[in-house]
């Protein structure tokens, strides 16, 4: 639009423009003040890293000279991202990284809100807050901690002699069958999906919280006096006053689809589940980071960056379409 | 909210239920807790044989002797903890500051040249350089050992970053135009009535990044050589990952499974102690309160 | 607003050459080292909260028997090798630093000549009389392309050993199994005939965990398969799940495990719970490291007094067969001198004559004990009495890492264990080390292993456990090996191969 503008606009209306952003500019400088601290972190720690992206097209490993001499060196073209998406593990690892990624989102996602706004509904303030301590604990508990929990909970008999780990009597009484909760199949999915509600619930529940605690009361009050009850309150005041941040962390999320993470997974991967557990952020962490193939795992970080850039649009395109604000 | 006073019996059935769930969910959560702090003060041959108990049968403070033990660990435990709690204090406020700014920056309609920041931030956000050329950013600063290389090179979280910038766009606009015609600049908004209004958002922020600081023990791996340095984390981590297949050598004992319970107790409970301080900028209407004041 | 991206990208820009050309240039710099006062950095692991500091009694006796400045930089052990990647990406290096792990990086970084190649000075008797004892074994082993790049510290080779209930045994009035018959019937006996004569039926046999490759490859050893790789009759290499001996193996494990000898949940045990269901009586064979009986036997003790464990190095195939044990690399990491810290020969040539110096028995004893009369004293046996002064023993804490204990020297001390098993712990060892069938591919550097390795494992740890445990059929665990085989296990036979034949030293 605005070249199509261009063309037509006289000396005059040009510098019409040019004055009002000038005018508009000096109107803000404080603000660009206030933007150069941020700025500033941005080049410094983020731009200037960028070049990193680079390492994706290249043969190389930790002593590698990328500048200087090694600069026209090495140069591998799209081999490592060739190497990768031919891998025959590949389509596995996008198989468990996206079903994991997405039960979480389905699973995991709307609890928090939920848990907030049970909060919200309590009345006794000291228990109110005793309670919204309690469930921020597991935020903290290591997950080697969680792991060793998990194995004593699921834990199968050794012997016949034996009994198994409390859930796994529990759901043998209730439902006659044996859990295999660490084996193969859809049963580790669940292990890790369950593990994270019980540890980032509580946690999850403070962002919304503070929205909750902008939505003005004389709202409430208004809407008592118009009869309307709890039900009609909540619909019609508190989940549109928190819609804007809902949306804004689901815009977020979609943007790490293929984030794992790795720590979980490792600690509860044996050789019967590995290869349903197997994602994209553990073969990076043994490749990369222990392992120092560089060049390799940027290239499949590169390739998660493409695909969170894409999510993150379409997500934030989808929130503006349904008439949220969006992220940007 | 005094002025409700007839309560339906929909009401109060709807209460019992809440508090039943939540009550419910509360205890599930904190049991795994009071497990470690109960394994904590056990011995050792309790943890090897009983799978999970909330009070110990011979309770102990063997473990905490051991860590806090003035000369033993215990100098090299209280040395981390000061670090992580120092770390943790000026982390947080430079992110604060870090962030508040850009973030309130960056929600001001008609700023020219914020689309292509906003975009640039979105970029970082997605696509990285990865870990060595951050390092070797971080060592041509000069930070390299140096606390300033656990602070600065995460000051923004892009991600908290952009949240608060939709609190602030939120925000009324009403105030700022009052403000801004009796003479105030930009910045003095900011400080006047932006921030006090965003007490809620600032906690929250505040606490994600002060728990990121907390927990953080990569960034003092990677950076940090003396290990005179070394917060908290770092040494609870090498504490309780130890496993007997990890020690290769013949001597090396894992530490005893309530050494690491303590350790984790002990990392937990600080920080754990900053959330009932927050509580109050969550309490319903603090913000609206704010305004009318 | 173009413009403002422009000024963006150029500020950019411009910030990005500058960085670079720093980056570029940095880390290269560093002076040579002063002969008459030598301070040497040397990175290595802790295991501990508070290591030796560099200040403390032992680490400056220590600098004045070697003539130099220790500096240490303590690495928490369980992140160690993320520290060697990330420290050599960013040229950060020691003196002396340690190699956890032999990743793709390392042997990447010591082919491209970032680390001194040291096989020609580790022969030279005259000038380092200690290093030049290293073994030529382990040194094959530690080996890249037929280049030594550091100096080892040395571990037992003869580790592996079976943790057993000796009065479980006594009460069935069996003896310590010598052959796998034998073996096969205790675990029949500790799982039917109740070990513990409580009259409940309430023990099986051996305790195997998610860990299977431990007590699976060294039954291989046992019925006579190679470590690792070996020779097939065309004499070309061949992983060892390819010969047949490994095929009786996992069916003599599967039979074990269908009649309940073997915890039915093993697929699924964790490996940090290995010693629990020992401790509680409930099963009486481990096949892990001999040394775990020494743990075991120390705790076991609290709970039930009389509980007796013993342990043994191997049983044979057959009465008549010889003994084969699976040995350990005999290595725990080696010591690299990264070119870039130590320039020229000459300082080379001082920083070995320091290696060369520690590890002399008097050096060796104040990292592993400190100072006589200070931080341990001598018993009538000899033996070195650790003192109880917490405070004191923080001043040897982790310096044991620094240790390479290349040579064997009755000057050395050792200390007493105080559980019985332990004297029987250091015979197994010694037994051990006479039947050690090795690795016949441990120095070889296989190009597809580094980038597939650990998936190639995962196939095979996979089909091998859930053949054990009935998940899969005999043809469907040819069929995984048939995978294994095309997706880059052929890749790496060849290799393998390839470096054998131009190996020099075995043909």
């Amino acid at each position: 639009m605005a070249k199509a503008q261009k063309v037509a606009l006289s000396a005059e209306e040009k510098a019409v423009i040019k004055r009002k952003r000038k005018a508009q500019i000096f109107k803000d400088r404080w603000v660009y003040l206030l933007l150069l601290p941020g700025f500033l972190y941005f080049i410094i720690f983020k731009i200037v890293p960028m070049w990193g992206i680079l390492i994706a097209f290249k043969d190389y490993f930790p002593t590698t000279q990328f500048w200087g001499a090694g600069l026209t060196k090495n140069w591998i073209g799209f081999d490592n991202f060739i190497q990768f998406f031919t891998d025959s593990s590949f389509l596995q690892l996008l198989r468990n990284t996206l079903i994991i990624s997405l039960m979480n989102i389905i699973f995991f996602f709307p609890l928090p809100i939920i848990l907030a706004l049970l909060l919200n509904e309590m009345k006794v303030q000291w228990y109110k807050k005793a309670v919204q301590t309690l469930v921020y604990v597991p935020h903290f508990v290591s997950m080697v901690v969680i792991a060793s929990i998990t194995f004593m909970l699921v834990k199968e008999p050794s012997s016949s002699a034996q009994s198994g780990g409390a859930l796994y009597e529990i759901v043998k009484t209730l439902t006659g069958k044996e859990m295999h909760a660490l084996g193969g199949g859809w049963a580790i999915y669940w292990v890790l999906l369950i593990q994270n509600i019980w540890k980032e619930t509580g946690w999850g529940t403070i962002i919304f919280l503070a929205a909750l605690a902008g939505v003005d009361v004389e709202q409430y009050e208004a809407a008592i006096v118009d009869g309307a009850n709890r039900w009609q309150q909540l619909i019609y005041i508190t989940i549109p006053a928190i819609m804007g941040t809902v949306v804004t962390m689901f815009v977020l999320r979609m943007g790490s689809v293929l984030d794992t993470g790795f720590e979980q997974i490792i600690l509860m991967q044996n050789t019967l589940n590995r290869t349903n557990s197997e994602t994209f952020d553990t073969y990076v962490y043994q490749y990369g980071r222990v392992e120092g193939n560089y060049g390799y795992t940027t290239a499949v970080s590169l390739f998660k960056s493409i695909v969170s850039l894409i999510c993150i649009q379409t997500a934030n395109r989808l929130a503006k379409a349904v008439g949220q604000a969006g992220l940007f | 909210m005094i002025s409700i006073k007839r309560r339906s019996i929909g009401d109060i059935i709807g209460d019992i239920i809440i508090y039943l769930v939540v009550t419910l969910l509360a205890v599930i959560m904190v049991i795994p807790f009071i497990y470690v702090i109960a394994a904590s003060f056990a011995k050792e041959a309790e943890i090897q044989t009983r799978p999970i108990f909330f009070i110990p049968e011979n309770p102990t403070l063997d473990a905490y002797k051991q860590v806090f033990s003035p000369s033993g660990m215990g100098p090299t435990v209280l040395r981390s903890l000061l670090i992580s709690i120092c770390v943790t204090l000026v982390g947080t406020l430079i992110n604060l500051f870090f962030t508040l700014t850009m973030a309130y920056g960056l929600s001001r309609p008609n700023l020219i040249g914020k689309k292509p920041l906003l975009n640039m931030v979105l970029f970082t956000m997605v696509f990285g350089g990865g870990m060595i050329p951050l390092f070797l950013v971080v060592k041509a600063l000069g930070m390299y050992d140096t606390y300033a290389a656990l602070i600065l090179p995460g000051c923004i979280s892009a991600y908290n970053m952009l949240i608060i910038r939709n609190f602030f766009i939120e925000l009324p606009n009403e105030l700022e135009e009052a403000a801004a015609i009796d003479g105030c600049t930009e910045i003095g908004i900011f400080l006047k009535i932006a921030l006090p209004l965003s007490m809620p958002i600032i906690a929250t922020f505040g606490l994600f990044y002060a728990v990121g600081h907390w927990n953080d023990y990569f960034g003092a791996l990677m950076y940090l050589n003396d290990s005179k340095k070394y917060p908290f984390q770092l040494v609870l981590r090498n504490l309780v990952m130890q496993t007997q297949d990890n020690s290769t050598s013949l001597d090396e004992l894992p530490p005893e499974d309530t050494l690491k319970m303590a350790v984790i107790v002990i990392g937990t409970v600080p920080i754990l102690c900053v959330y009932p301080f927050l509580q109050k900028y969550f309490a319903a209407g603090v913000m609206v309160g704010a305004v009318k004041g | 607003m173009t413009q403002t991206w422009k000024k963006i990208a150029t500020a950019s820009l411009a910030a990005v050459m500058i960085t670079g050309a720093l980056a570029g240039c940095g880390g290269s710099e560093t002076a040579s080292i002063d002969p008459e006062n030598p301070v040497i950095t040397i990175q290595t692991k802790s295991f501990n909260a508070d290591s030796a500091a560099d200040d403390s009694q032992v680490v400056q006796a220590l600098n004045e028997y070697l003539g130099a400045t220790l500096k240490f930089t303590w690495v928490p052990s369980t992140s160690y090798d993320e520290k060697v990647t990330t420290a050599m990406a960013a040229g950060e290096y020691p003196t002396v630093m340690l190699i956890g792990t032999r990743s793709a990086s390392v042997i990447q970084a010591s082919k491209d000549g970032a680390f001194w190649d040291l096989t020609e000075y580790l022969k030279d008797s005259d000038k380092y009389p200690n290093l030049a004892q290293t073994s030529e074994l382990v040194n094959h082993n530690i080996s890249i392309d037929g280049h030594v790049y550091g100096i080892y510290r040395t571990r037992e080779l003869g580790r592996a050993g079976v943790t057993i209930r000796k009065d479980w045994l006594d009460n069935l009035g069996l003896d310590i199994p010598t052959t796998i018959e034998e073996f096969s019937n205790v675990l029949r006996a500790f799982t039917e005939d109740d070990p513990d004569g409580n009259g409940v039926d309430d023990t099986y046999g051996m305790i195997v965990t998610d860990y299977l490759d431990g007590p699976l490859n060294n039954l291989a050893i046992w019925m006579g398969a190679p470590n690792g790789w070996g020779l097939d009759e065309n004499g070309e290499l061949k992983p060892a799940f390819m010969f047949d001996e490994w095929k009786e193996t996992l069916n003599l494990m599967k039979s074990w495990y269908d009649a309940g000898y073997i915890n039915s949940d093993m697929a699924t045990y964790s490996s940090d719970k290995w010693n629990e269901q020992f401790l509680t009586g409930q099963a009486g064979v481990i096949i892990d490291v001999a040394d775990r009986a020494r743990r075991v036997a120390a705790n076991i003790a609290e709970l039930n007094p009389s509980a007796v464990v013993d342990v043994f190095g191997y049983v044979t195939k057959d009465a008549d067969t010889e003994p084969r044990t699976l040995p350990t690399t005999g290595y725990d990491g080696y010591f690299v001198i990264p070119k870039a810290s130590v320039t020229t020969e000459e300082d080379l040539d001082l920083v070995l004559t320091i290696l060369d110096k520690a590890n002399d028995a008097t050096a060796e004893n104040y990292m592993n004990y400190g100072i006589e009369g200070i931080h341990y004293t001598l018993d009538e046996e000899g033996y070195a009495v650790k003192t109880e002064d917490e405070a004191l023993l923080k001043e040897v804490n982790d310096l044991n890492q620094f240790a390479m204990g290349i040579v064997d020297s009755d000057d050395k001390l050792s200390t007493k264990y105080t559980v019985e098993v332990a004297e029987k712990i250091e015979q197994v060892y010694e037994e051990n080390r006479n039947w050690a069938v090795s690795n016949p591919v441990e120095p070889y550097i296989s190009d597809t292993y580094s980038t597939k390795g650990p998936q190639l494992d995962a196939i095979m740890a996979e089909a091998n456990t859930k053949y054990i445990v009935g998940q899969i059929t005999e043809e469907e665990w040819d069929a995984q090996v048939e995978r294994w085989l095309s997706q880059g296990g052929q890749g790496v036979i060849d290799d393998y191969n390839e470096a054998y034949a131009a190996d020099d030293s075995v043909n």
